[in-house]
Parts: C-alpha cells; sequence; structure tokens
C-alpha cells in the first residue's frame, strides 16, 4: 500500500455525485474509475520505464508486483503518483 | 453465467457509463501504442490503495460487479465470479481495444504515411498532396485535413510537427478524441503556434496549441469561448506560402486581400460568368457543386488542373487545393467520362453550362433515389444557366466578353507554352 493512496476513493476524490445511484451502480463506477485512473498512472509512469519494461508490466494483474517494478526505476515515485492524479483529476473536470 | 445487478436502474447505469466514458477518454488522448491491460490497472490501484481486489467490489468475496455491458443502448453493471470476470474483461479489451480500434487505427496511419510520402516524392509541383480521396496533408505544415462522409462540409484538422514516428500517435490521439467535436478549422498560426476553430455541440471555441506540443489535452486547456464576429481574416498562413498565392487576387476588378474577400468573389463569380482568367494566364471556373473552383494554370512548364474547395463554415472560407497536371492519370477519369470537361475543352462555354446543369441534374436525380438534398448550388446553376450571358441570341455583359476574350488568349497562351516546353523537354 502507498501512503499517497491510502484510503483513496476514486469518487471521492473526483467530487462525484452519487446520491441517486444505487450501491451497485456505485460499487461499479468506483471500479470502473480505479480501473482508469490505474491505466492513466501506469501509462504515465512509461516514460520512466523502457519500451521493455512497460510492455512487460502492462499486462501484469499482481499489484505488488507492479508497484515493486515502478519503485525500482522511478525516484520519488509516491510523489510522481500524487502529481499524476492531480492531473487526471484536472482533465476530469475540464 | 453473468447475471444483470438486480439493484441498479438503467438511468443510473447510462450515467455511470458515461462517467467511465469521460474518465476512458482521457486515458485514450494519451494515445499510447501499448496498452496497459484493464485488469493490470485495476491491480495497481487496489492494491496502491491497500484495498484486496476480492473485497473491493462485492460483500461477496467470489464476485466483482465489474463487467459493463451493453443491451440495447443501455449500459448494464452484472456481476461475475472474478475468474470469470478477468476473462471476459481481457477478451473484452483485447477485442475492442487491440483488434479493433487500435489496429485500424495503426494501418490507416502506416498507409497514410507512406502514401503520402510517395505522394511528395512523385509530385514535387503540387501545393498538397492527395492522400485518399477524404484526407489531405500538407507536408510542410504537417497538417491533416479530413473532411468527414455524412458531416456535410465538416472537416477535421490535426497540425502537428514531430519527428514521422510521432506521426501516427498524433492522429490517434485525434482520432481517440474527435468524437467530442464536429469541426476543427485552422485560422491564424504563427510560427510556433496553431490555431485552431473548434465547433461543437457547446459552441465554437478557439483554441491554440504550441506546435511543439502535440497532446490534444494541451489544446482542451487553451481553449476558451471565441467571439466569431470577430474572426480575423485567415491570411497568415496564406501570406507565407508561396502556394497560395494564387488564391489572394484572382480577380482582376476585384481585389482580393483576404480569404474572407475571396470568398465574396467567388459568389460574384456564380452571378457574373463561370469562366476566368487571371493575368497569370489561369482560368477559373466553379466547380460542379459550387463549393469551389477548377482552375487552369501552368505550373513548372505543365498545365495543371487545380481544384480549391471552399469551406464556408462560420462565414469564414477554408481553402482546400488538389492539383495535378492536366494529363496525370489523376484526372484521367473525370476527364474521359465527363461531357462537362470535354466541352470546357473546346471552349463551348454555353454547351458546358448545359452540360454542367445536366450533370447535376443526373446527380440529383440519383440523389433523390437515396432520399438526399439536391446537391448545394442546384439552384444557383440554374440561375447561370438562365442570365442572359449563356443565352446564344443575347449579347453577353462588355466586362464578361472581355474577359472570355481574355480565357481565350490565355488558353491559347497555355497551349503554346505547354506545346513549348514539350519540344523543349524532347529535344
Amino acid at each position: 500500500m502507498l501512503q499517497t493512496l491510502q484510503r483513496f476513493d476514486p469518487i471521492v476524490y473526483l467530487s462525484i455525485d452519487t446520491s441517486s445511484f444505487y450501491e451497485d451502480d456505485i460499487k461499479a463506477l468506483r471500479k470502473g474509475l480505479n480501473e482508469k485512473i490505474g491505466q492513466y498512472i501506469l501509462l504515465k509512469f512509461s516514460q520512466h520505464l523502457s519500451e521493455g519494461q512497460f510492455e512487460a508490466m502492462s499486462n501484469l494483474t499482481d499489484g505488488n508486483e507492479i508497484i515493486r517494478r515502478l519503485q525500482q526505476s522511478i525516484p520519488n515515485m509516491e510523489d510522481k503518483l500524487q502529481e499524476e492524479l492531480e492531473n487526471f483529476k484536472r482533465e476530469y473536470h475540464i | 453465467m453473468i447475471e444483470p445487478a438486480t439493484n441498479s436502474s438503467p438511468e443510473a447505469s447510462s450515467r455511470v457509463q458515461q462517467l467511465l466514458d469521460r474518465a476512458g477518454v482521457i486515458v485514450d488522448r494519451l494515445g499510447y501504442p501499448v496498452k496497459v491491460g484493464a485488469v493490470t490497472g485495476t491491480a495497481f490501484m487496489l492494491t496502491a490503495c491497500g484495498t484486496p481486489a476480492s473485497t473491493e467490489n462485492s460483500s461477496d468475496s467470489n464476485e466483482v460487479p465489474v463487467i459493463q455491458q451493453r443491451a440495447g443502448e443501455v449500459f448494464q453493471t452484472v456481476t461475475a465470479p472474478l475468474g470469470e470476470v478477468k476473462t471476459r474483461v481481457e477478451g473484452f479489451i483485447a477485442d475492442r481495444e487491440e483488434k479493433g480500434r487500435a489496429e485500424r487505427v495503426k494501418q490507416e496511419n502506416d498507409e497514410l504515411i507512406a502514401r503520402t510520402l510517395a505522394y511528395q516524392v512523385s509530385a514535387p509541383y503540387n501545393p498538397a498532396g492527395v492522400v485518399r480521396d477524404d484526407l489531405l496533408f500538407y507536408p510542410e505544415k504537417h497538417t491533416f485535413v479530413e473532411e468527414q462522409p455524412g458531416e456535410g462540409n465538416y472537416r477535421t484538422v490535426v497540425s502537428f510537427s514531430k519527428p514521422e514516428k510521432e506521426w501516427s500517435r498524433g492522429l490517434m490521439k485525434h482520432v481517440s478524441v474527435d468524437t467530442n467535436f464536429h469541426t476543427k478549422q485552422f485560422s491564424n498560426s504563427t510560427d510556433d503556434r496553431d490555431v485552431f476553430l473548434v465547433s461543437s455541440k457547446e459552441g465554437v471555441k478557439r483554441l491554440e496549441m504550441e506546435r511543439s506540443k502535440i497532446s490534444l489535452t494541451e489544446i482542451t486547456l487553451a481553449a476558451d469561448t471565441y467571439d466569431l464576429p470577430t474572426l480575423a481574416p485567415i491570411t497568415s498562413r496564406i501570406d507565407k506560402d508561396q502556394r497560395y498565392k494564387v488564391l489572394d487576387s484572382f480577380l482582376r476588378d476585384g481585389s482580393v486581400d483576404d480569404l474572407r474577400s475571396l470568398n465574396d468573389d467567388f459568389r460574384r463569380t456564380l452571378q457574373y460568368g463561370v469562366l476566368i482568367t487571371r493575368p497569370d494566364n489561369s482560368v477559373w471556373f466553379p466547380d460542379s457543386d459550387l463549393q469551389g473552383w477548377n482552375i487552369i494554370m501552368e505550373r513548372g512548364g505543365m498545365r495543371h488542373i487545380i481544384r480549391a474547395r471552399i469551406s464556408t463554415l462560420f462565414s469564414e472560407p477554408y481553402v482546400v487545393i488538389n492539383s495535378a497536371p492536366v494529363n496525370s492519370d489523376h484526372w484521367k477519369k473525370s476527364e474521359e467520362d465527363s461531357e462537362v470537361w470535354a466541352a470546357l475543352k473546346n471552349g463551348d462555354l454555353n454547351g458546358y453550362v448545359t452540360k454542367q446543369l445536366d450533370d447535376i441534374h443526373k446527380q440529383n436525380e440519383v440523389r433523390a433515389g437515396r432520399g438526399q438534398k439536391p446537391l448545394p448550388g442546384t439552384e444557383d446553376w440554374e440561375k447561370i444557366a438562365r442570365t442572359s450571358n449563356f443565352t446564344p441570341n443575347a449579347p453577353l455583359n462588355p466586362s464578361f466578353q472581355d474577359r472570355l476574350n481574355q480565357s481565350d488568349t490565355a488558353k491559347q497562351i497555355m497551349v503554346d507554352k505547354a506545346r513549348a516546353a514539350e519540344e523543349s523537354r524532347q529535344s
């Protein structure tokens, strides 16, 4: 677990009003947003990785292994993660 | 077996899908050729958050509600065992993204670049390279202009100046984002910036992009509402480019300062006549759908036929030029098939107008059979055909007669020059 993302909820982070949603819809939304944000961050992180490293990582399903590889290649990874989260949020609200 | 979730409504599911689509667009904008799998993205985030994947999405540790299945126009949330979900998600991603859009776009881009480069080499005199029927490429600006079938005159433009390898990425970004916009049209551009006009359901915006930065995200960030009536004439790009100078003042009795007045002159052309000669000995006449001109002129010792098309969106003209030597295969089919061209080349102006109108009427009959509206400008052509200028027994307007005389002279000069050039080459 990364400190930056402790108790991270994409719905709260993006200030999405879910008051009219059923619980199942909220769960699906949370899951989908996590997926997209995860893809976004990993793609942005790809500039710190070699092409081979990135292609190998792009299909991993073990989250711990993904984070381990990123931390090996990206100094201050959590700071950059925070930065990319902000970037995603800004784009989402354009 | 995946079953639709019961605790959901079509409206809410549709809204959820919209929210997810918005996030998906942000990812697509990145335009990376390598995709990150959905499972990978989810696993990374959930692990980083410290949330076990198996318990994040469902009270039942064996099931996760993740797949959005299309049922008619409604997206429904469904639940399934985690293992089956992974399989289906991966399959879905593979089918839709990898085999579908990504491959198609890559193939199109590869073809585009190959044909563009080939065209640049084979047609050095042409002001613009025709890459394919609905896509033009301006080599010097790395600008693509795409006409969208079924969208009338709408065009999309994307411009970038990265090395060849980057072109496809730029275009992919363009394609992925373009569904949000109806029209992009470039306006004034400076040395280091491109300016686009973008029309969407939300209105028209003026967008600026630093040419060194390709990301459409940055275009979006720079967007602001643009007041259309204050739009400056599109002059900078034209003035800088020698190849557009032919468009700057094509009428002697109506000096054209910019493309806006060029467009006005185009309309006047429809009122006064269809064949115009310029001092550079080029001959101009309206295209069949009245959206531009056909121009016969000499370039590099060869006669060229140029088709200049004018978009009049937002009252701002925008020119796309398509040029090829008269005798090239590019025009072969249209010349052989068209009585209109034959009449024009024989100097039969009345015959040209009559046959042009007949041709338009034939096309309109076909269009009517398809439930389509008549070609734009049909009424104008009918008006031209009724004009006394083109009635055999009626005297021509003197100024128009002068132009016709000039046209005849110009045509002869061009023929003579072409013949001389040919003889020179042979000797």
